[in-house]
């Protein structure tokens, strides 16, 4: 059994699932239209293989999809940063209205992108371990470890920063 | 300054009109990969309609020439060529040379046509 070929009904998957997917992005790159395009773009590649799609596999690989793009997105950032523009005039062009502060940003930045996935999949897309474990390809309790070390990490950095943690 | 678990991971809301957006990118999806399917089909109507024109050129000058006008030179007229050539081939007069004289040859008689023996008098 394949997935709905239906454009309609992809687009219902896609508002099922828009927001999760944007917040786990946004994390990566810090841009809203950037975020949602790149959203999108995961649907667009899985629309191409629908066919070849079992239901229950398509959340996991629209997530696995959404991340690898926007993990390639942020490294070419990085690289264009590097070669042409000085951070100063990338900054001068950012919106100014963050929802988050810049020293938090920092922090989550600093995480090492395995646990940083682990982390942002399951506070910001609410999966279990299982679900998590399937988007990665990792095991059940390296999810649990990842997931507790990269908390410990996000803590200990903003503590270094002199920011202040609350569990609320 | 402080912050939270709810603040760090707070669900933000994704760009208004996403699913529209999304839509007509599905629906040019849609229609390029149409697009790409009729110049696929154009593409290989021309190639089939190019190798049908090869086809019939390659006939046409095979049939003017298929009897191709004996070429001159002696390398055609070699005996050695009368078998590959598809000539009549034509008992050979073998004369061999000794010591800078021409000794007679006789054939001697084999049960094989295929072999041919000769025997040297002096």
């Amino acid at each position: 059994m394949s997935l709905g070929l239906d454009e309609a009904q992809w687009i219902e998957y896609y508002v099922a699932l828009e927001k999760p997917l944007f917040n786990v992005v946004y994390r990566w790159l810090w841009d809203a239209e950037e975020s949602r395009d790149v959203v999108q773009d995961a649907f667009l590649r899985c629309w191409k293989i629908r066919a070849s799609i079992r239901p229950d596999g398509f959340k996991a690989l629209v997530f696995r999809t959404a991340l690898r793009l926007a993990s390639n997105r942020r490294r070419r950032k990085k690289l264009w940063r590097m070669v042409s523009l000085g951070e100063d005039v990338v900054e001068a062009c950012t919106p100014p209205a963050e929802p988050l502060p810049r020293p938090v940003r920092d922090a989550v930045d600093a995480l090492p992108e395995a646990h940083k996935r682990v982390l942002l999949l399951s506070e910001l897309a609410g999966m279990s371990y299982a679900e998590i474990a399937a988007v990665l390809g990792i095991k059940e309790g390296t999810v649990g470890s990842r997931r507790n070390r990269a908390l410990a990490m996000l803590r200990g950095t903003l503590a270094r920063r002199g920011i202040e943690w609350h569990e609320d | 300054m402080k912050t939270s678990r709810g603040e760090v991971f707070a669900q933000l809301e994704p760009p208004v009109a996403g699913a529209e957006r999304l839509a007509s990118r599905l629906a040019s999806a849609s229609g390029g990969a149409r697009g790409g399917a009729l110049r696929w089909a154009a593409g290989a109507a021309g190639v089939a309609a190019a190798a049908l024109a090869l086809a019939a050129l390659v006939q046409v000058e095979g049939r003017h020439h298929r009897s191709p006008p004996p070429p001159g030179g002696s390398l055609y007229a070699a005996p050695e060529f009368d078998r590959l050539l598809g000539r009549n081939v034509e008992p050979y007069k073998l004369s061999v040379s000794l010591n800078r004289r021409e000794v007679h040859v006789v054939e001697v008689p084999t049960s094989d046509p295929k072999i041919r023996l000769y025997a040297l008098q002096e």
